[in-house]
């Protein structure tokens, strides 16, 4: 359960922060969004693979 | 408006951080402050505790013997036994001693004129979570190999190899950076919500008493939901030294599984 909440968590920071970095660079205000979206996607993607697939 | 103007017009000055600095209680360094001495007590009164109840281990235990071992036997079986598997005896004291020198500084907070939970400082929580760290890492690289423990962090089996493009920075980003700071931050936040808590209900009672006629009527129900609320911080500092255990357990058993 801690494991699923640390994935959400790193996949929301981690290309939220990607995003927001590129948007900075860029001067654009979009990106962060497509970020936080793509960080919560693949953190949803990955806890599928790690933890429901296997059984 | 702060809190040094509030104070001089005799208004509430409400609890927050600054409550949780110390000075030192003698000189100047930082190291001789309140919580790095409850921090030894602990270390002291845990050592103590537990070589005095096992130095006369009876077939019939003592009282003490009896709660020493108790505690053992849970951290070995619930904590060990159960969730890291057949190779976990050599984690148990580890896990036995984090389990008992986090309780033991978190009751701290509740105990009367000590008051204070040492882990609501943020740096003992991150000292301990360094340990965790360290280990997990060591026993995972030395059972695996370091190539073949970070490739199994890395990249998860079966998906087409564009997307580790995407999911390996968030496998590395979760077990080097997320993990251990959640691990960290839970313990810490908890202590310091819970102590702030408290001192809102029983500083606040305590100004209302010493306040108009109508606040001296209210102030025993601030005074209740403070004791009734310290029961609850028991409660909850029980279950945070438990879940860091558990947690450092789980990442011990991840590391040396066969297959992630």
């Amino acid at each position: 359960m801690f494991t699923i909440v640390a994935y959400l968590l790193s996949g929301l920071l981690l290309w939220g922060g990607v995003g927001m970095l590129l948007d900075h660079l860029f001067g654009l205000h979009f990106l962060v969004v497509i970020g936080f979206l793509v960080g919560l996607v693949s953190a949803m993607y990955l806890i599928y693979l790690r933890f429901i697939r296997p059984q | 408006m702060n809190a040094s103007i509030l104070l001089a017009s005799g208004g509430f000055v409400s609890p927050g951080s600054h409550d949780f600095v110390f000075k030192p209680v003698f000189g100047t360094s930082i190291l001789f402050t309140k919580p790095v001495f409850q921090a030894i007590l602990a270390a002291i009164l845990v050592a103590v505790f537990f070589l005095i109840s096992s130095k006369k281990a009876a077939v019939v235990p003592s009282r003490a013997q009896f709660f020493g071992e108790s505690v053992y036997s849970f951290v070995k079986k619930d904590l060990g036994e159960d969730i890291i598997g057949h190779e976990f005896m050599k984690f148990v004291p580890f896990l036995f001693t984090l389990f008992t020198f986090i309780i033991v500084n978190n009751i701290f907070g509740i105990v009367p004129f000590m008051q204070f939970p040492t882990m609501s400082r943020f740096g003992f929580p991150v000292a301990l979570m360094i340990f965790t760290y360290v280990i997990y890492h060591y026993v995972g690289i030395r059972k695996h190999g370091l190539g073949k423990y970070l490739k199994d962090i890395a990249f998860v089996p079966g998906v087409p190899k564009w997307i580790y493009v995407i999911l390996t920075p968030l496998e590395i980003a979760t077990y080097f950076i997320i993990r251990p700071f959640t691990l960290a931050i839970r313990l810490f936040a908890n202590m310091f919500a819970g102590h702030l808590l408290l001192l809102v209900f029983i500083m606040g009672g305590d100004y209302m008493l010493h306040n108009s006629m109508v606040l001296k009527i209210m102030s025993p129900l601030s005074f209740g939901f403070g004791i009734g609320l310290t029961f609850f911080e028991f409660f909850i500092e029980c279950l945070q030294a438990y879940i860091f255990t558990l947690l450092t357990a789980l990442y011990i058993a991840g590391a040396i599984a066969d297959e992630h």
